[in-house]
Formats: structure tokens, C-alpha cells, sequence
């Protein structure tokens, strides 16, 4: 082998990049080749140099500002929705009860803009800020472990974490649904099914009901957005409905309670 | 999930789930940003400014290609286009490549010795080997980064490497 | 010189032999063992900080007519030659049985600490004993799944196997799941356990020992298929649920 070649895969070399015939062969002519070995060492200690090389952190202002940003966003596309199923008088009563909570979780999807209105009165927009604070952290982590972890049952934590908050906005609801839609794990998908299933009046949570069902393998997930679909609309469930209905893949118990709720189905 | 499963979610709307590519990237596009110019504020605008350019072309975003290399793409034209800007004071990354590009690049006592000899090296070596060492991307992503081909990335690298080797002794 | 020869050959093959029966592997960085089978696997605690695969070979190997040949629906080689491959993905080890379903079992000897995931296909029925990290299960086909002696959290999906679970202690940070789409679900927690339960079976029968309290009052909603309700005033969520198979939630 030509020196210069050798040359030019040392960096590989080190990088354990070669295959093995080509790392035998180098290591045959480092054996043989005092500058080679010599360039060898050179660039370990250059390369080391990197390694060793102290990470710098980045500012804490980064994520701030990309998160208001990422909110004026999210504005653009959707509405807060409540938990209430109902938009007329009983929502009055849930609005005093959590002004607060709700107040948060508007000025969290509207930013700055909010608290810029709100600074007329001092100590509310104070509390609102800290509110938002929290309510954010809260989010970004359930979003974040929702998807990032390797854990299910850290998953199926950040579900019921969700549970336990009165109203969700729009993209703790898409992060739900994609978990029906997407999670490999078979009781996150459950678990997800069954914290969305009281906002069924929702389009985005009956959008993705839907599509699960016509994707969905698990019976026992088909049957718990079965369950949930149950109250809606026959003509707008009866098309998923029939295709399980007729899929040869689909368990018995399954096919009963689907007609069982829609007993018109053929 | 894969970056590219999630950055077709963000283009198909679900702007909400771009939280998880920003966790994945913002401190890695930064360090690139602020080895590469030497300047946090300005470092810190950029990555910001990357960011709502996810947001802003998410339509545009080619499924086929790896996100890793569209977003390190968007970081270089945004910080190519700053130099365009400030053309006066700094110079342009590409096209004068012979120049030292940043007088905060000339020897700086803050830095580790590695630091100050990488900056007084042509920007486009210094920016290869940013991308390669630090930054850990693979070759054929660099290519693709790069506008190149994976072997002359390869060997770019390597020859990069080989000067920094020199210099780097010269003065230990 | 002959002889020199044969009796090199011989030790060769006696290491080669021994290296057979069983496969170490380091575990230090680890944090997730993932394991996939189509045939029985029994995982077990021990001390060491290693772990050792112990295939247990019910017929000799000389009868194997699958000898020397590679699975030709994967891409997986057999890098320990037991039959397994294994290999790192950050802090998971993937430990993959490439022996198709019946005939033969496996133990695997882990770190108690680690957490474990077993994916099982087909047949293959999962054991875990002693284990005090996170465990998942999910059991694709008719698999059946018995945790014994665990302090959770346990996730745990079967199609129509059943799950037999005993703990040791509930972990109170992080919920246990079980759900079953046709198998019976049997859990078993200490009598003085905390936790927040909620069971339902579609067409199954629930029994438990445990006094259920009821603190929101909300016994109206409470049906044969459905009870939700705390144990010794509530703690982690516990949550069985199965559609057609029974259930059990029994004291220890």
C-alpha cells in the first residue's frame, strides 16, 4: 500500500471507520513505517485535544424566547379548549373558579402580547407571569417525556399528569393524540385513549380517534376509542366503524360492540 | 422518533411537537455558531434566528434529505448572510478564505491552545473541522451540508487535520 | 508432532464447546436490557455486573438441523454463538434470541438494578424474578407473562397470554400497567400497599381482597366491569385492565 494512502486513512483509522481489511493493512504498515507512526501520534494528541475540549453552554434566553415565539405560533392555528363541554352559561362558573389558571394558559399561548395588556394592574400580572412560568414547565416536560422517553412507564406518568389538569390547550392535545396515534406501547396508547376521550367534542381528538381506528392493531385499544366514538354522530363514525367491521383481522368481541353502538351497521 | 418523522409532523402543521427538535439542537447549533464567529450575543441571535426559520419553511422542508443537515445548512447561509451584512467590517465565510475571519479569533487568553490555533486558520477548514470534531456529523451528512461529495469531505477533513496537527505542535 | 496437533485441536474445541453454553457481556453504562424472543426467556437477579445468557437446550445439539445455518427472515448474526445477538444502543442492551419459538428455554442473569424490556413473539412465555428496576412487557401473541417478587413499576400488554405479577413493594413514582386483550390478569401486592386502582374488564370478573375505598364517593359509576377506587388511602396509579379475561387483585 502507497504511503500517501496510508496517510490519508490515519484520521479514519483513529475514528474506527475502517473495515477490517484496511485497518489490518495499516496497522501492518505502522508496524513497518516510523513517520506514519510518528504522524499517527501527532494526530491522536490533536484529536484528544477536541475531546477534551470543555462543552460551552448555551443561554438559558434561547429556549425563553424560542418558546414565546414558538406560542405566537401556535395562535395562529388554534383556540384554548376547555374542558366544558358546552360554551354557554356553565363555562361562566368554571371562569371564576380557575380565572387564574385560565388566564395562564391564554397569556401562555399569547405571549407577551397578554402580559403587556395586563401590566395596568401590577401584582395580577405578576402572578399571571409566575402562573405561566409553571404551567409552561409543567407542559414542556409532560411533551417532552411524552415523546423522548425510553421509559413507558414514565409515558404512561406523563399522561396522567395531563389527566389531572382541568382544561388542555391545543398542542397538549396534538402531543395526546400523537401518542394514540404513534406510541409503540400498547398501555400508552390505552392510557392516552382514555385521558382524551372527554374531550371527544374536540375535531382534533375526533380526527385522530378516527384515523387510530383505522391504523390500530391492539383489540383492547380499538375497543377503548370504540367506546369513546360511541356518542358521536352515527354518520361520522359509521365509515371507520364498518371497514374494522369487515376487516377478516378483527376480533369477535370487537365486531359485538361495534354493533352494539351502531346497530344499523352492515 | 426520528428528527425527520417529527419535522414532517411540524410541516404538516403540528407546530407544537418542534419543542422536541428544538431540545435536540439549540445547544449544538449555538456551540457551531459560537466556535465558528467567536461571539455569543451574536451566536445567540443566530440560533434563534435558525429556529424561526424551522417555523417559517416548514412547508419547504424535503423529506428526503436528513433534518441534521437542513438545519445545519439554515445555521451556515444565516451566518453567511450576517457576514454579507457586515461586509465592511468582516469578512465574507465564503470566497476569502485566506484571511483570519474574526478579531476575536486573534489569540485570546480565554481560550484553550486548540481554540486559538483553530482560529487562526482558514475559515473553511476551521468550519470543517468544527463540523467534524465537535459537532460529531458524519461525512456524508457534511457533503450534503457542504454542497460536496463524501470523499472529497473526506479528504478535506483529513488535510485539515494534518495542518492543525502542525500548528498545534509547532507551539505546545 | 502428530500428537502436538490433535492435542491442540482438542483444547481448541473444548473452548470452542464451552464458549457455547453460555455468553457474558459487560454491562457498565447500561441502563435499559432489551430483550426480543419467540422462544421461553426467565430472567433473573444476581450480583454481578455482567450478565450471563444461559440457553438451557432441551435436544442435543448434534440434532439440530438448523446447525451452522443463519434465520433468513433477519438480518441478525449470531455473535455469541449461542444463538443470540447482542449489541449496544446507547445505554440500551439489545439482547435478541435468534431461535425460533418452542424447544428451548433461556435464563438471562442480570444486575438487579437494571431496568428490563421484553418483547415476546409467538409463544414465548416471560418470566422475571427478583428484578427491582422499571420492567415492560409486551407479549405479542399468546406469550404468557409471570413477574415475581418486583417492586415495579411494571408495564405489561399480552394479546392472549395471562399475567401473574407479586410485588415486593409498589414503586410509588412511576405508574404499573397491565392490560390483556383475552387473558386473566393476577396481581399480587402487599397487604399494607398504597395506590390508587382502577380495573376493568369488558366481559371479565373482578375479585379482590383489598378493601377498595371509595373517596370521591363516586360508587355510581362503579360497575362489576369497572371499579376505581384507592387502597390504604391511595397512592400510585394502578391501573388492569382487560377486555374479555378476568382479574384478581389479591393481598400477598
Amino acid at each position: 500500500m502507497e504511503k500517501e494512502h496510508i496517510k490519508d486513512l490515519l484520521v479514519e483509522y483513529l475514528d474506527g471507520l475502517l473495515d477490517t481489511l484496511q485497518k489490518d493493512q495499516v496497522e501492518q504498515h505502522l508496524s513497518e513505517c516510523a513517520i506514519c507512526a510518528k504522524e499517527l501520534e501527532g494526530l491522536k494528541e490533536v484529536m484528544n485535544a477536541f475531546k477534551e475540549q470543555s462543552p460551552e453552554m448555551s443561554p438559558e434566553s434561547l429556549r425563553e424566547n424560542f418558546h414565546k415565539r414558538l406560542d405566537e405560533e401556535l395562535q395562529k392555528y388554534h383556540k384554548v379548549v376547555y374542558i366544558s363541554e358546552d360554551k354557554k352559561p356553565k363555562k361562566r362558573t368554571v371562569w371564576k373558579q380557575n380565572i387564574m389558571r385560565i388566564a395562564a394558559s391564554i397569556v401562555l399561548l399569547v405571549g407577551g402580547f397578554v402580559i403587556g395588556k395586563y401590566q395596568q394592574t401590577d401584582t395580577t400580572s405578576n402572578e399571571i407571569a409566575v402562573l405561566t412560568k409553571e404551567t409552561k414547565s409543567v407542559k414542556q416536560k409532560m411533551a417532552i417525556s411524552l415523546i423522548e422517553s425510553t421509559s413507558a412507564g414514565k409515558r404512561i406518568q406523563a399522561v396522567n399528569s395531563i389527566n389531572q389538569l382541568e382544561e388542555l390547550d391545543p398542542d397538549m392535545l396534538q402531543t395526546l393524540a400523537n401518542s394514540v396515534l404513534y406510541d409503540n406501547n400498547v398501555n400508552v396508547r390505552l392510557t392516552a385513549v382514555e385521558t382524551l376521550q372527554k374531550f371527544i367534542k374536540n375535531q382534533l381528538v375526533q380526527k385522530s380517534f378516527i384515523n387510530a381506528l383505522q391504523t390500530e392493531k391492539n383489540a383492547g385499544v380499538q375497543i377503548a376509542i370504540i367506546q369513546a366514538l360511541a356518542n358521536l354522530n352515527e354518520e361520522d363514525i359509521i365509515s371507520p366503524m364498518r371497514q374494522l367491521l369487515n376487516d377478516s383481522e378483527t376480533e369477535g368481541f370487537v365486531k359485538d360492540q361495534i354493533k352494539k353502538i351502531v346497530p344499523n351497521i352492515t | 422518533m426520528t428528527d425527520e418523522h417529527i419535522m414532517q409532523k411540524v410541516a404538516e402543521g403540528n407546530v407544537a411537537m418542534l419543542q422536541i427538535l428544538f431540545e435536540r439542537y439549540h445547544k449544538q447549533i449555538y456551540i457551531f455558531l459560537y466556535k465558528m464567529s467567536g461571539d455569543k450575543m451574536l451566536s445567540e441571535d443566530l440560533t434563534q434566528e435558525v429556529f424561526y426559520r424551522l417555523i417559517k419553511y416548514k412547508s419547504s422542508y424535503n423529506f428526503d434529505k436528513k433534518f441534521v443537515t437542513w438545519i445545519y445548512t439554515i445555521a451556515r447561509n444565516n451566518l453567511n448572510t450576517h457576514y454579507q451584512r457586515q461586509k465592511e467590517n468582516h469578512l465574507a465565510l465564503e470566497g476569502f478564505e485566506h484571511k483570519l475571519v474574526e478579531p476575536q479569533a486573534s489569540k485570546n487568553e480565554e481560550y484553550s491552545h486548540l481554540m486559538n490555533v483553530l482560529n487562526r486558520m482558514e475559515a473553511s477548514d476551521r468550519e470543517l473541522l468544527i463540523l467534524n470534531r465537535f459537532q460529531e456529523i458524519k461525512y456524508a451528512e457534511m457533503a450534503e451540508i457542504l454542497g460536496s461529495t463524501t470523499g472529497a469531505v473526506k479528504t478535506k477533513v483529513c488535510r485539515a487535520l494534518k495542518k492543525l496537527k502542525t500548528l498545534y505542535l509547532q507551539k505546545v | 508432532m502428530k500428537f502436538i496437533v490433535t492435542f491442540i485441536i482438542l483444547i481448541g474445541t473444548s473452548f470452542s464447546l464451552q464458549a457455547q453454553t453460555s455468553h457474558t457481556e459487560p454491562v457498565n453504562g447500561i441502563q435499559w436490557i432489551r430483550i426480543t424472543s419467540e422462544a421461553d426467556v426467565v430472567i433473573k437477579a444476581h450480583d454481578k455486573n455482567e450478565i450471563q445468557i444461559v440457553p438451557e437446550r432441551f435436544r442435543p445439539v448434534s440434532e439440530d438441523k438448523t446447525k451452522g445455518l443463519k434465520r433468513a427472515d433477519t438480518n441478525d448474526t449470531d455473535n455469541t454463538g449461542i444463538d443470540f445477538n447482542v449489541s449496544r444502543d446507547g445505554s440500551n442492551l439489545l439482547i435478541k434470541n435468534l431461535r425460533a419459538s418452542g424447544g428451548e428455554k433461556t435464563t438471562i442473569y442480570v444486575p438487579a438494578s437494571l431496568n428490563i424490556a421484553v418483547h415476546s413473539e409467538n409463544l414465548c412465555n416471560t418470566e422475571i424474578e427478583n428484578m427491582e428496576g422499571e420492567i415492560e412487557v409486551d407479549s405479542e401473541v399468546s406469550g404468557n407473562v409471570t413477574i415475581t417478587d418486583v417492586l415495579g413499576p411494571v408495564t405489561i400488554s399480552t394479546n392472549a397470554g395471562n399475567v401473574v405479577a407479586t410485588f415486593k413493594k409498589i414503586n410509588q413514582k412511576i405508574p404499573t400497567t397491565i392490560s390483556t386483550t383475552t387473558g386473566e390478569i393476577e396481581v399480587r401486592l402487599p397487604n399494607n400497599a398504597s395506590a390508587s386502582i382502577f380495573m376493568a374488564s369488558m366481559m371479565g370478573k373482578i375479585h379482590s381482597d383489598f378493601r377498595i375505598d371509595d373517596p370521591k364517593n363516586e360508587k355510581k359509576k362503579i360497575t362489576d366491569q369497572k371499579i376505581k377506587g384507592v387502597i390504604n388511602n391511595g397512592g400510585v396509579s394502578v391501573r388492569l385492565s382487560s377486555a374479555t379475561g378476568n382479574i384478581q387483585l389479591k393481598t400477598n
